[in-house]
């Protein structure tokens, strides 16, 4: 079993819902997104100009920075291939967000620890979908057993030729985008 | 995009500079006793204390960059860590210190054992070597930011960290009236040679930064030529921490001028740490130069809702 995700740059409007669906699941503060949407572009010459967005949620990284380089263990990849933070042993030195290449952890200062996406992980045990998936009216996201040749996710990486971004990095992404 | 790491501030590159400041001026010290060519008595007891306070300010402000400080024994629990390493490297280096230290100090029964004590300052220098490497093996862990590259970083910051202990050691000296002992300069005749070596292992990074480097490493170099760490570039390292110390050789090695010399190479030892560890710039994701506008956006709408919100609380208070 390995959780994965795959976002279909080509259906994303920039609305934002996923990243305020996440904001209300984790009962984040208004400043702080686990799950920002970025504006690209717009790009080219007037009048031939082009833009899109590109939802960013953490990659859960098979070979992890920010696991290898925790030294407290709070960091941890489960055997579902998704990485969480054990708020209880985080000590908030922030070596993660300094490691992570993605810049996708966010220091919350008032608990002194490091917070990220952990791609809903209580919810994808119940049974339901993250809460950004079941959000995105326009189905850019989808999530899936990337090792189940039969699901969604494996099927969608291989007629859509998705990628993961800058796999140069060696971090080995559980997250891919179909780009446009 | 990021215009400067801005996730380890001030208190990291202080305490990288105190580390590194620390363990190399006891390593200086012991060494020389080590191989029997001692400073006086005096000195050498004030460089080894004041080498175990450095290196325990620098502990204290790693412990201030903490977001929970309650728990920062935990940072010794998983050795595959680098900072773990580190962090163990540095508790080893500051007990070795202080029973070294104690040595020179008549109010405990062992001062003066000779052997014991350069058995510990042996050991002691082992663990101030690794203290003043792993920094760049840490920072060469963070892909995505690869102007801090592991191999190259060790040996720059190594040579950094030496030169800032002779200098330590050199003050030292100076203020305790030492200065005049054959050693010391010998050893202003090695801090000169290592000052030069520095520049050329500055200039070498940052030249294989500029050309074969991705992206982000360009980025970091324009930062620190011509962007926003360009005074604490030319200003600190450059001509603080190696043009007036080179010029300072012509004016003699009376006490004064060695103390002023170690100063200035000093303060440019701790620039350099300070811009380095800023320039660290991360990979800019697909968007991201348009993210700081957005931020800055939505604090500017976060704080009109707040004052619309207050408007609304006082105009219903007031009903
Ligand atoms: S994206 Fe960053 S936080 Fe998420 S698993 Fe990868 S390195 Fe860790
Ligand atoms: S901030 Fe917390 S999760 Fe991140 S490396 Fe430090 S202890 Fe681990």
């Amino acid at each position: 079993m390995h959780w994965g995700m795959v976002i279909d740059l080509r259906r994303c409007v920039g609305c934002h819902a996923c990243t305020v669906a996440c904001q209300i699941e984790n009962n984040l503060p208004l400043g702080e997104t686990w799950n920002k949407v970025l504006t690209v572009g717009p790009e080219g010459d007037f009048p031939l100009l082009v833009s899109h967005f590109f939802p960013r949620p953490c990659m859960h990284c098979e070979d992890a920075p920010c696991v290898d380089g925790c030294p407290t263990g709070a960091s941890q990849k489960r055997p579902d291939g998704i990485i969480i933070v054990d708020g209880e042993r985080c000590i908030g030195c922030k070596f993660c967000m300094l490691v992570c290449p993605y810049g996708v952890r966010q220091f919350e200062a008032d608990k002194g620890i490091v917070q990220k996406c952990h791609l809903c992980y209580e919810r994808l045990e119940q049974g339901e979908m993250p809460r950004c998936v079941e959000t995105c009216q326009l189905k850019a996201r989808h999530v899936g057993d990337l090792d189940d040749p039969g699901s969604e996710v494996a099927a969608l990486l291989k007629q859509a030729n998705a990628r993961p971004l800058y796999p140069h990095l060696g971090t080995k992404p559980s997250v891919y985008y179909i780009f446009p | 995009m990021e215009d400067k790491q801005a996730i380890w501030g001030r208190l990291a590159a202080g305490y990288f500079f105190c580390a590194a400041l620390g363990a190399m001026v006891f390593a200086v010290i012991a060494f020389l006793d080590i191989i029997s060519s001692p400073l006086d008595g005096k000195a050498s007891g004030t460089g080894s204390f004041l080498g175990l306070a450095v290196a325990g300010l620098g502990g204290l402000l790693l412990l201030a960059e903490l977001g929970n400080k309650k728990r920062f024994l935990l940072v010794f629990s998983r050795m595959q860590s680098i900072m773990t390493k580190g962090a163990l490297f540095l508790a080893c280096f500051i007990v070795l210190a202080a029973i070294y230290t104690s040595f020179w100090f008549d109010i405990f029964p062992w001062a003066g054992a000779n052997a014991g004590r350069r058995v510990i300052g042996f050991l002691g220098i082992i663990f101030a070597v690794a203290l003043v490497m792993y920094p760049g093996l840490e920072l060469g862990e963070a892909r995505g930011r690869s102007f801090w590259n592991g191999s190259a970083l060790v040996p720059l910051w190594l040579t950094a960290a030496l030169t800032s202990g002779l200098a330590g050691v050199i003050l030292v000296a100076a203020v305790t009236g030492a200065s005049i002992a054959p050693a010391i300069a010998l050893l202003d005749k090695i801090l000169l040679a290592l000052i030069v070596t520095k520049v050329i292992l500055i200039a070498a990074y940052i030249m294989g930064m500029r050309r074969a480097a991705p992206e982000e490493a360009r980025r970091s170099v324009a930062t620190l030529l011509s962007g926003s760490l360009k005074n604490i570039f030319w200003w600190g390292i450059v001509v603080c921490g190696h043009i007036i110390p080179c010029f300072l050789y012509f004016g003699g090695s009376g006490a004064g001028i060695l103390a002023i010399k170690s100063l200035f190479v000093l303060a440019g030892e701790a620039c350099l740490r300070a811009a380095f560890l800023q320039a660290g710039v991360r990979v800019s994701l697909p968007g991201e130069d348009n993210e700081w506008y957005q931020e800055e956006e939505i604090a500017v709408l976060a704080a009109r809702l707040e004052q619309t919100w207050q408007e609304r609380a006082a105009w219903l208070n007031g009903k």
